[in-house]
């Protein structure tokens, strides 16, 4: 879902210029098991903080943020959990960590979370839109410093080892880490803004991280001499065994049929891509040159090659489970208190005469929406006769539901209740009007307008 | 439309599932039994398309999708089931996923005893003659998934 990002400069209320800002939002949806990956692991040392933006609205317990080394028992997570209550969040590390939240946030407002680590005194405090929520002291800091420790967000590892549990449903972004120091006095080694069109992948820039210099040549042509070899890339650079790289191709032709990869970046990372198929991904390279691997014999040209290495201590992150398909491109101004999605209204204007029945619906079937997220629906009623009336279903915009704008106009925030979203005739059939300018955007409230927008 | 799997289905070699499971290696698998997956497969064979109304349009509920999903998975062994996003939020969402998985935690003992009654009377209402005791705490969600299962293999022959 690619788009451009378009500043517009905005005549505020105050005569002063507002911004508009795009970011390709995308939504955790725990059935599908999606969440993000650290490419590497990051060690813990002194005082440290987390933050991010997320925004909620669950009925059972989920990890918003854990971090844990290979043994999966030794975690700290940030969870919102339900003490029959409407879910607060708590910091969580198999019983060192007691006590938890009072701040309600699983409402469906974007809210900002901060985690900071004073190692002086063992305590983690745990901040919602910079206000205290609660404090708690870690009973055993050497199960939490001085180790290795991966980062998984929208999730947590199972104490198995073996898959993800305690999955989110819900928006996550702009998560960062600082290490020796909080955000005013450590360093910024994680600065991940998890709101990118899908340009890259399934692979989230890490902005605090600074890549090595160019590995490859910008394009190549290889001759592939038999089927699976590898062939070294021309006035390519050298790679390091174990070290990650941030890669990239375009394959502009190649043999009917075939497939190609970067096969030096190790087994587990290689891509597959078709001819004018795009491969961007981060891998773990085996040592020696960059190569290219082919399935079949012949000539394969390749353009927009890249190879850099990304510095140890600031990995990337990669989207898991999560497609391109689920990127929506929301919109805010930078004063605003509300982030609006895409226009999901396809359909035009709407008109209802006498022959449409009562409750007539139009369009019959629409599957846009989905249940239980927030949007924000609008739409400008003329030449209406009869006793007028019309919905805007799976929500509650109606001309009599207190929706209507002094200027005669009718807009609303309503929660789905079902996936279809259409105008309903009310149940007079007598109904004649001209439904136009109708408009329904998916919209994530900000808890406060303050938020560091970058 | 995103697809459901046997999770066995993965470790077949050129199967629809171990095609998938390339592109995305790590698919859920909530309950172990069965992996979903983010996407469909272009090429899947006669895939179950889970349905959202009735042969004569009406709209079919929750619990109604609910266990003609189950059925279909029940019964399965390699094909697909297709079904939208919203469907798959749907039936994760459901207490009788919930039960199914039996991934209780101590907090959630409230939700336990909510699901296990839910899922008792909804069973009742397809025609399962499995005798549920009543909840107590000494029930686990281990059994309260084999007589889920007991119940399935009732209603859905």
């Amino acid at each position: 879902m690619l788009g451009l990002n378009l500043n517009l400069d905005l005549v505020g209320r105050f005569g002063t210029g507002w911004r508009q800002i795009k970011r390709y939002i995308t939504s955790l949806n725990a059935a599908g098991g999606m969440y993000y990956e650290l490419s590497e692991s990051r060690t813990l040392v002194g005082d440290f903080e987390f933050a991010f933006e997320f925004a909620t609205s669950m009925s059972s317990k989920a990890v918003l943020l854990s971090t844990f080394t290979d043994d999966p028992s030794e975690y700290l997570n940030i969870s919102i959990n339900f003490f029959g209550s409407s879910g607060l969040l708590k910091i969580a590390s198999l019983g060192q960590t007691p006590d938890e939240g009072s701040i309600v946030v699983n409402d469906g407002v974007m809210h900002e979370c901060s985690l900071v680590f004073d190692s002086s005194t063992s305590l983690l405090s745990l901040y919602i839109d910079g206000s205290l929520d609660y404090s708690t002291t870690h009973a055993n800091p050497s199960k939490l410093l001085g180790m290795f420790r991966h980062f998984i967000i929208g999730a947590s590892k199972l104490s198995t080892g073996d898959g993800t549990g305690n999955l989110c449903t819900g928006d996550i972004m702009n998560f960062r880490l600082w290490v020796g120091g909080d955000r005013n006095t450590g360093t910024l080694v994680g600065d991940y803004p998890i709101d990118e069109d899908w340009t890259h992948g399934n692979v989230v820039r890490n902005r605090a991280a600074q890549l090595g210099g160019e590995l490859a040549p910008s394009t190549a042509t290889i001759s592939m001499p038999s089927q699976y070899a590898s062939v070294a890339i021309p006035n390519s650079g050298s790679l390091v065994a174990g070290k990650k790289y941030l890669y990239s191709m375009r394959v502009v032709s190649a043999p009917e049929g075939s497939a190609c990869r970067l096969r030096s970046m190790g087994t587990s990372n290689n891509l597959y891509s078709s001819v004018g198929g795009r491969a961007y991904g981060i891998g773990t390279a085996d040592a020696g040159s960059i190569t290219l691997q082919g399935s079949i014999v012949g000539e394969y040209v390749i353009d927009e090659l890249s190879v850099r290495e990304i510095p140890s201590g600031y990995p990337y992150a990669l989207a898991v489970n999560i497609t391109e398909d689920e990127a929506e491109q929301f919109t805010k101004v930078d004063d605003g208190a509300n982030w609006l999605g895409e226009e999901r209204w396809a359909y035009g204007d709407v008109n209802f005469s006498t022959n449409d029945p009562a409750w007539a619906y139009k369009p019959s079937v629409d599957t846009s929406l989905t249940v239980g997220e927030t949007y924000k629906g609008s739409f400008v009623l003329s030449n209406t006769s009869g006793d007028a009336g019309v919905d805007m279903v799976s929500g509650t915009i109606n001309v009599s539901g207190g929706f209507k704008n002094e200027d005669g106009t009718y807009d609303g925030i309503f929660t789905a209740s079902q996936t279809n979203n259409r105008m309903r005739k009310n149940g007079s059939p007598t109904i004649v009007t001209d439904v136009s300018n109708i408009s329904v955007k998916r919209l994530i409230p900000i808890a406060q307008t303050n938020l560091v927008v970058v | 439309m995103w697809s459901i799997y046997k999770a066995s289905q993965k470790e077949v070699e050129g199967s629809e599932a171990w095609e998938l499971s390339r592109q995305f290696p790590y698919a859920v698998s909530h309950d172990v039994t069965n992996t979903v997956f983010v996407t469909t497969l272009d090429t899947a064979i006669e895939p179950f398309i889970l349905p959202q109304v009735t042969t004569d349009g009406e709209k079919l509920s929750e619990d109604e999708q609910a266990v003609i999903a189950a059925k279909w998975l029940f019964n399965q062994s390699n094909k697909a089931m297709w079904l939208t996003k919203s469907q798959a939020l749907m039936l994760f969402s459901h207490p009788a996923h919930r039960l199914w998985c039996a991934k209780y935690e101590e907090e959630q003992a409230v939700q336990f005893e909510s699901d296990y009654n839910y899922v008792k009377q909804f069973l009742d209402s397809v025609g399962s003659q499995v005798v549920w005791p009543e909840f107590s705490t000494d029930i686990t969600p281990q059994q309260a998934r084999s007589l889920m299962l007991q119940g399935l293999s009732q209603v859905a022959q």
